[in-house]
């Protein structure tokens, strides 16, 4: 969505706060945004009150200029959940026959976009925090937020017992996209091998871009920096052509809705002639194909973290993780805030794992409390920044709770 | 001012005092279409927990003379908000949000004032029991005691009335910090349980003072079993002579949970296909209860109302869709027609025809302008025990301006020609005060002296009620 889409959506609100606070027994919704209990719970934190500062903006009571610290600090603590986007009740009309069993696209504010126009606004301003400043130009110049040499994205090949093809000089069926996160973070190098393995023993024939895959340019755009988001998208839709590629499995759910929902803004019916996956819905089909053996005598009792950017805001991928789970026998025990109403793991919006608020909401914290409730002895998760946050939430609340992905739950068990 | 917020900062700690330029945009409006093109920044927000801290606030507020607004959910839209905001200490309740007590003996649930609705209803649902008037039409959002200042109505107000009729008590902050407890828990040892005892009604002063008199922090109300059983029914009429006895007929017996009477305009824009074929009215009805027996013969009687008077059966789903997804049909007439403005206001029931037929005058003689800017009107009324209502929204592009102005003409004449015809607002705000409060010098020079002898420093929300500035 553009600056003019979120420009018409920001005159839909109503200004009912079902954005802020929306309890409904019916279906089990509850805590609508993650940082309303968690931060200091100002309205300027809550999609409600950036709303109506955009409008304020657009209408020029207030300029970017005159954005405080307070206000930038809290536009990059939102974590783009979708949450409050989704139990918006502003619908699309011709959608109203589906209510209440709406899809994402049907709720015509998008809360999301209109907290990307604002970080937009931060930066033309140039006033944006060091933090993000610094992972910004590390995309610029190393492609990925670390800034981290290219070359360690292969280090999770040494624990391997095969070789990965690399995609940029043999041709292979799937590229793995790996992003820009998991490959230089120990925790995510243990789940990458598991998929690696698990892909192996599928006898899919995959690859990577080794150290020439960049990041996808999600991250940026949800930071607010449109022309590097545009930059990253031509860079990556060219690579996928030079290469031929025409299927990608996405490590990360964060690529897999760049992909899927954010290149076509600046792509023309964005990535032409490329299936695009999360992980969970190739294997899903692997397993449905019979070409993945999964033996399904597990031991465990799990629990499932829905990631926002698979579930709301991918148009609902809910059961293929779980349709893996139930493979591989492990008992499931759902959490109270699941699939829609689920809550954030705290990592995401661009700020969640790259910005420390004044805050400091530890909304990882939170969640990691919610899935001790459910009594499981492990905690699943299926996105790098998931694992990373959740474990940190688990050790912080001292929970013994095992954080596994999911595509490690199916390493051990084929 | 620096001083002031030092003192809050002592008081509630830094994370819950913000006088930030966008946190004070951000609270400068409530839902009111004249905050929306006229918002006023309060010059300070705090959020407090509780009690204490409010009454320490307040020993602040009348130190420094600085005025006090107090706001819940921030979506009234009748003008609570005074003349003295961009001054003022500006309290969000949303903090105290909490269950003080369900009390199953005493048969009343109490909560803190900056619980929702949506919070409350669900937590009363999981221990199996209910709300009469569940909550105003943004009850999701909208809490418990910014409804009992603001005298909302809203689901359930058919059988239960406004808020205010199922209040028994209420916990409030005086002006000078003193707590006051009214009903039985004047007695010490008595429990939250009933409302009109002791003496004079207390509460009474503060359900509707939009925070002029202190700030309600509890709120207790009545609670009922869960009901199982409902039944639904809609009936569409041809002229307005049929479908007001009806519904005049359906409030005399008041045995519905709800009666939703649609004028014209209303069926036009929300029942198209029931306005093509014809008819000009439509009537629904809810009922719900404990036992199957019962919603039977209640629903034998209404049915047999309506067709004695003239309706035509139609789909119950028109009268379903709403109560079952409370609170949330409002929100989506935004995409289709605009923000809404209400004008509602109550009518007697045999008076409401009357009433309702000045108002749908008045809104015709504006057609072909509303046409031009986008502005519609779509009269509900909806029963208040046995007294009638009218209500008007008025929906607008807020995009427009010429859209907003021509909204707010609408706005304040439906409130005129209502007030003419003998129809009464029951949420106070600007919009009525000329044809009410402004008319009636006895009644405001109560007002005036109630809020000196409680309020002599005239910290609390000055100006609203069109009480004194200074």
């Amino acid at each position: 969505m553009a600056l003019e889409e979120a420009k018409k959506s920001v005159y839909l609100c109503a200004r009912c706060g079902y954005c802020r606070d929306m309890v409904r027994a019916r279906d089990g919704t509850d805590l609508m945004c993650p940082l309303r209990e968690t931060s200091s719970g100002f309205e300027s934190a809550i999609a409600r009150g950036r709303n109506w500062i955009f409008r304020q903006a657009l209408e020029g009571r207030i300029g970017p200029s005159d954005f405080s610290k307070k206000f930038v600090d809290r536009l990059y603590m939102c974590l783009l959940c979708g949450n409050c986007t989704e139990h918006c009740l502003v619908l699309d009309p011709s959608s109203w026959t589906r209510f209440p069993k709406n899809k994402f696209v049907d709720h015509l504010i998008n809360n999301d976009e209109i907290t990307m126009a604002l970080r937009s606004l931060v930066i033309e301003e140039g006033r944006l925090p060091v933090q993000i400043r610094n992972v910004l130009e590390n995309i610029r110049r190393f492609g990925n937020p670390l800034g981290a040499p290219p070359k360690e994205r292969e280090t999770f090949k040494k624990a391997l017992d095969f070789d990965i093809k690399n995609a940029t000089e043999e041709k292979c069926e799937v590229l793995l996209y790996l992003g820009s996160i998991a490959p230089y973070n120990q925790r995510n190098q243990r789940t990458i091998q598991a998929l690696a393995r698990v892909l192996k023993a599928s006898n899919v024939d995959f690859g990577t871009f080794g150290d020439k895959e960049t990041e996808s340019g999600g991250l940026v755009r949800e930071l607010g920096e449109m022309g590097l988001f545009e930059e990253l998208s031509q860079r990556n839709a060219e690579l996928f052509q030079t290469y031929g590629i025409n299927r990608i499995v996405c490590l990360s759910p964060h690529d897999y809705h760049t992909f899927v929902n954010y290149y076509q803004d600046v792509i023309e019916g964005g990535l032409v002639g490329i299936e695009v996956q999360h992980y969970t819905q190739f294997l899903s089909d692997l397993v449905r194909n019979g070409e993945l053996e999964i033996r399904g005598n597990l031991r465990r009792t799990v629990t499932f973290h829905d990631p926002c950017n698979l579930g709301r805001k991918s148009g609902g991928f809910y059961d293929p993780p779980r349709e893996l789970i139930r493979a591989t026998g492990a008992k499931l025990a759902e959490m109270r805030l699941r699939r829609e109403n689920s809550y954030c793991c705290g990592g995401g919006g661009g700020g969640g794992l790259w910005y420390e608020p004044e805050d400091e909401p530890k909304v990882e914290n939170q969640r990691a409390k919610q899935a001790l409730e459910t009594g499981a002895d492990t905690l699943l998760v299926a996105c790098p920044q998931c694992a990373q946050m959740l474990e940190d939430g688990m050790k912080a609340v001292e929970g013994t709770m095992e954080v596994l992905d999911l595509a490690e739950l199916i390493e051990e068990n084929i | 001012m620096r001083n002031v917020v030092e003192s809050l900062i002592h008081i509630v700690g830094s994370k819950f005092v913000s006088d930030d330029l966008c946190d004070r945009w951000a609270y400068s409006s409530d839902s009111l279409i004249y905050d929306s093109t006229e918002p006023t920044l309060p010059a300070v927000v705090v959020r407090p927990s509780g009690t204490k801290e409010i009454q320490e606030i307040l020993r602040v507020a009348n130190e420094t003379r600085i005025p006090v607004y107090v706001r819940g959910g921030g979506t009234q839209c009748s003008g609570a908000r005074g003349e003295k905001i961009s001054s003022s200490i500006l309290i969000d309740m949303t903090r105290m949000n909490k269950i003080v007590e369900v009390d199953e003996e005493s048969i009343t649930v109490t909560a803190e004032a900056g619980m929702t609705w949506g919070k409350l209803n669900a937590e009363l649902e999981k221990r199996g029991w209910r709300l009469g008037f569940k909550g105003p039409y943004s009850g999701y959002g909208s809490t418990v005691g910014g409804s009992v200042a603001y005298q909302s109505n809203g689901l359930g107000s058919t059988r239960f009335g406004v808020v205010g009729e199922e209040v028994t008590n209420l916990k409030v902050i005086l002006p000078n910090s003193e707590i006051l407890q009214t009903g039985t828990a004047v007695n010490p040892n008595s429990k939250n349980y009933y409302r009109y005892c002791i003496g004079p009604d207390l509460a009474g002063i503060f359900i509707g003072s939009l925070g002029t008199l202190g700030v309600i922090t509890e709120v207790t109300l009545r609670m009922y079993p869960e009901a199982p059983y409902d039944a639904f029914g809609s009936y569409a009429f041809r002229n307005y002579e049929s479908s007001h006895k009806c519904y005049y007929d359906w409030l005399r017996n008041t045995v519905a949970e709800d009666v939703a009477w649609y004028a014209e305009d209303g069926l036009e824009v929300m029942v198209p296909e029931l306005a093509e074929k014809g008819y000009n009215s439509m009537l629904t009805y809810v009922v719900e209860d404990v036992s199957s027996d019962l919603v039977g013969a209640r629903k034998k009687l209404l049915d047999k109302i309506a067709k004695e008077s003239g309706g035509e059966e139609q789909d119950p789903a028109y009268a379903r869709e709403g109560w079952k997804c409370k609170f949330e049909l409002l929100p989506r007439w935004v995409a289709k027609i605009g923000i809404w403005q209400w004008t509602c206001h109550l009518a007697s029931a045999g008076g409401s025809l009357r009433d309702l037929k000045s108002v749908l005058g008045f809104i015709k003689s504006y057609r072909d302008r509303a046409k031009t800017y986008n502005v519609y009107s779509a009269t509900i009324s909806i029963g208040h025990k046995t007294c009638g209502h009218v209500s008007t929204s008025v929906y607008y592009d807020q995009s427009n301006p010429e859209s907003i102005k021509l909204a707010k003409e609408m706005a304040e004449g439906i409130a005129r020609t209502a007030a003419e015809s003998g129809g009464c607002n029951y949420k106070p705000g600007k919009l009525w005060y000329p044809y009410t409060i402004m008319r009636n010098p006895v009644y405001r020079e109560v007002l005036i002296k109630l809020k000196k002898s409680l309020d002599p420093n005239n910290i609390m929300n000055p100006g609203a009620l069109t009480l004194p500035l200074d």
